[in-house]
């Protein structure tokens, strides 16, 4: 099952979250709720740096618990993607590549009137993101 | 500095025929033309100003595409009627830059001087979402602009609007109404009587 | 010379075969289009060229998420690698042409000196039908592409210096741009931007 989606730029602004499903309802607004997320992905890439042996390169793309999922994939422009879903689900990365290669880049870095860092809410683009997650076997897999 | 280099490779040096490569990505184009919508943007406060803009930089467009694409075909009879230049912007100017001939070309029933070419999804509306502050912009300005220009130079003056319309079976298509000046009209009647 | 094509040119002919491609002239034609609005606004043909520049930046900037997500081209691990990438691998991806790379040492350059290259377009797809008029025998029409490549670069953590060297359009063999690393700059993370 597919929960939500965050998508941070490399200086931290939360350009998009988007929810399918939310397993429990956190107290506080939007926008702590996405500082928190942030924090944690700062924190957790501090700590994968320094658990990494020096002649490895450092990234981690998914971490869990019994009750959830966190999904990875940074690229190299500092675009962070956070696709949360529920433990069953199988290795995402390349979904997530997927939404940053046919959705990202066709409706947020080639539409003209979209400027880099603002929140991505045009149309197009919610459309495209929603029509493929919807499409993933994982999105109705697990279901509780 | 550079101005003061011999020029070795003049411009009439260089075949005008088919370059020897034909294509792009539309990506590139895509961003180019986002580029040019952005800049004309910021010098514009409204929305028509933008797309008079937009089509202005088409207009040059459209003169230099019914060049070659005449130069191409070894077209050496000038078209003198209305249906004939619009036929051949339809199919020979537009394949030329698009790829492929426009949707349809229909004629406006209560108006003698006036066409409509449309297209399902013009290329270069692909690309662009409509901004919340300007709801009525149409990027199509610009191919506006290529058909007013190559209408021009072959002697028809006109002007040309794109519309954004919806479609019968859901979504929308874009309209490029054609309005002929007068004398376009005179002549064409006259040549119709001969 | 083997008969197989050397990884990059190969790793660019793929990603130029998957993408969407567009009319080459209608690429070029707008460009055209372009620089001549800039040069009626500005009525400057220094401001023209920085203005080109910045143009480009900003497709650099928006263009290498595309470039990183389709073209498969892995992490590079010098500045060198880099310089191959960009010309064999993003040019052909996005222009269908394929560049040369030289890399350029100065010979009395230290030891620890700052790397550059040297880009060499042959087959420039934005010279196509340009003839520079006298009074603007300085533009530097092909400046987008020294602002693309820097705006690409600034995105993924090397601060360059590019440089328009040579132009067709200025009576030169070919096409050739400067990129030298100013400073590499690595993600800084900071817990209190607000």
């Amino acid at each position: 099952m597919i929960y939500n989606l965050y998508i941070y730029n490399k200086h931290g602004v939360c350009l998009l979250y988007h929810e399918w499903k939310r397993p429990n309802i956190t107290a506080g607004s939007a926008m702590a709720d996405q500082k928190l997320m942030f924090g944690f992905l700062f924190s957790l890439k501090q700590v994968v740096n320094k658990l990494t042996p020096d002649s490895g390169m450092p990234g981690f793309h998914a971490c869990s618990t019994n009750k959830f999922k966190l999904n990875y994939y940074e690229t190299a422009t500092g675009l962070r993607f956070v696709l949360n879903t529920d433990p069953n689900c199988g290795d995402m990365r390349e979904c997530i590549r997927y939404i940053y290669s046919a959705v990202f880049v066709e409706y947020a870095s080639k539409n003209a009137l979209y400027t880099a860092g603002e929140p991505l809410d045009n149309e197009q683009f919610l459309f495209a993101l929603d029509k493929y997650v919807r499409s993933l076997p994982a999105f109705t897999s697990g279901a509780a | 500095m550079a101005g003061l280099r011999t020029r070795k490779l003049n411009i009439v040096d260089r075949a005008l025929g088919k370059g020897r490569q034909e294509v792009v990505s539309q990506s590139a184009f895509a961003h180019l033309f986002s580029e040019f919508v952005q800049y004309s943007q910021a010098r514009s406060i409204t929305a028509s100003e933008l797309e008079r803009r937009l089509e202005d930089a088409g207009v040059g467009i459209g003169v230099r595409i019914l060049e070659l694409a005449s130069l191409r075909d070894g077209k050496t009879r000038r078209e003198t009627r209305m249906l004939g230049i619009l036929q051949y912007v339809h199919t020979t100017i537009w394949k030329a830059l698009f790829g492929k001939s426009a949707d349809a070309l229909e004629k406006v029933v209560e108006n003698e001087d006036e066409f409509m070419i449309s297209e399902q999804e013009p290329l270069v509306n692909q690309y662009i979402s409509v901004p919340a502050h300007l709801p009525n912009l149409n990027c199509a300005a610009f191919a506006a602009g290529i058909i007013r220009g190559a209408l021009e130079s072959a002697g028809f003056p006109a002007a040309v609007q794109a519309h954004t319309v919806a479609a019968d079976a859901g979504g929308s298509r874009t309209v490029f109404l054609i309005k002929f000046a007068p004398e376009v009209l005179a002549r064409e009647r006259s040549l119709a009587s001969a | 010379m083997a008969a197989q094509r050397p990884p990059y040119q190969r790793l660019g002919d793929v990603a130029f075969s998957k993408v969407e491609k567009v009319n080459a002239e209608l690429f070029t034609l707008t460009y055209g289009a372009v620089v001549v609005q800039l040069l009626k606004d500005s009525e400057d043909v220094e401001q023209t060229s920085i203005q080109l520049e910045k143009m480009g930046y900003n497709i650099g900037v928006r263009i290498i998420d595309e470039f990183l997500a389709k073209a498969n081209a892995g992490t590079c691990t010098d500045f060198k690698e880099t310089g191959e990438v960009i010309a064999k691998v993003a040019f052909r991806m996005f222009l269908g042409v394929t560049v040369d790379c030289r890399h350029v040492v100065e010979p009395n350059a230290p030891a620890d000196a700052m790397p550059a290259f040297h880009l060499i377009i042959v087959d420039n797809p934005l010279v196509d039908f340009v003839e520079l008029p006298e009074h603007c025998s300085t533009l530097a029409y092909c400046n987008l592409l020294c602002g693309v490549v820097r705006g690409a670069l600034e995105m993924v953590g090397m601060r360059v210096e590019t440089k328009l060297l040579k132009d067709t359009l200025w009576g030169d063999e070919h096409t050739e741009i400067s990129v030298s690393l100013k400073e590499l700059v690595h993600e800084q993370y900071r817990d209190d931007d607000e």
